[in-house]
């Protein structure tokens, strides 16, 4: 099962977010809909979510702190900024900070997938790599407050996951569900 | 230090040459084309660490030639430049992953300080040192 393909959905506009939430839920994605940059690094921080949609709305400027905050979590992060108000200063600006595309409100959801899809196949997972990293950092920080120490060779300094290893961080995070949007109230 | 070596494409005998005299004075190698086609044979032909294209040329457009570039060398930083911006070449040109869109007339200084950057970040990635 691929592990790789979470959406993350900023957008103020819960209706959007409904929108983007339902379609690429339904295409099989994970989708996390936030309404805000705290909210996407606290679920870049847990889930992997190589791909981040960010609607920038009637604004025609993009929002260059936001990015910044995010790629200093995530810097492997593939950006696809909407737009309802583009204007070729706002995609320069884009192309400045390494935006992976610029899409024009409103826009067709077959297009939007197409371009979600080479944002992930580009990704190579190496946004799971560092979510796996991470929890198994955290997991065995738990074993070691807890008085215990992982199986000698393992997890710890070999950089990989056995599938035991697997089955305790999604018991551990709660989520292996797919198809389904999630981050949701 | 091995010299940085860039590809300037623009069928403005003006802009060549101002880019031509600039970026010899600053010690780069420097080849100009004055299209598309002479580009590519160029970019077959030569090792750069740089291209600087122009986007409306008579034999070919400047991002045709970069879309020719990422299917050669698609680490190969590209810088456009262009005096009639627009919307869809700029997104194009994004989409392209272009180091810059650069819009005709430009600072010097300021096109220099980009793509400087932009073969000092290429090296580095390579593993390549300046010493």
């Amino acid at each position: 099962m691929r592990t790789d393909d979470g959406i993350l959905v900023i957008d103020s506009d819960e209706t959007i977010r409904d929108l983007l939430g339902e379609f690429f839920g339904a295409q099989g994605n994970r989708v996390y809909p936030v309404e805000n940059t705290t909210e996407a690094l606290r679920i870049i921080d847990t889930f992997p979510t190589p791909v981040a949609l960010i609607d920038i709305g009637l604004g025609s400027a993009c929002p260059p702190d936001q990015i910044d905050r995010l790629r200093q979590a995530d810097p492997d992060l593939k950006i696809i900024l909407l737009s309802g108000n583009p204007t070729v200063e706002s995609v320069i600006d884009a192309l400045r900070m390494r935006v992976f595309d610029f899409v024009v409100k409103p826009f067709c959801l077959k297009d939007l997938k197409g371009i979600v899809n080479r944002a992930l196949t580009e990704s190579h997972g190496r946004t799971t790599a560092r979510i796996m990293r991470r929890r198994i950092d955290m997991l065995e920080e738990m074993l070691h407050r807890h008085g215990l120490t992982p199986p000698e060779g393992s997890v710890s300094g070999t950089g990989a996951i056995s599938e035991g290893d697997r089955s305790v961080v999604a018991a551990e995070t709660g989520h292996g569900r797919r198809g389904k949007t999630e981050g949701r109230s | 230090m091995e010299k940085y070596r860039i590809l300037v494409v623009d069928d403005e005998l003006l802009i060549r040459d101002l880019l031509y005299d600039f970026f010899s004075s600053q010690g780069w190698d420097i080849v100009v084309a004055d299209g598309g086609n002479k580009a590519v044979q160029y970019l077959k032909n030569q090792q750069f660490d740089l291209v600087l294209t122009d986007i409306k040329m008579p034999d070919m457009d400047g991002l045709d030639l970069t879309g020719k570039i990422r299917s050669l060398y698609p680490d190969l930083p590209v810088i456009i430049m262009t005096g009639f911006p627009s919307f869809d070449s700029a997104v194009a040109a994004l989409r392209n992953k272009v180091e810059d869109y650069v819009v005709k007339p430009f600072n010097i200084n300021q096109l220099f300080k980009v793509a400087k950057k932009a073969v000092e970040e290429r090296r580095q990635a390579a593993g390549v040192g300046e010493d």
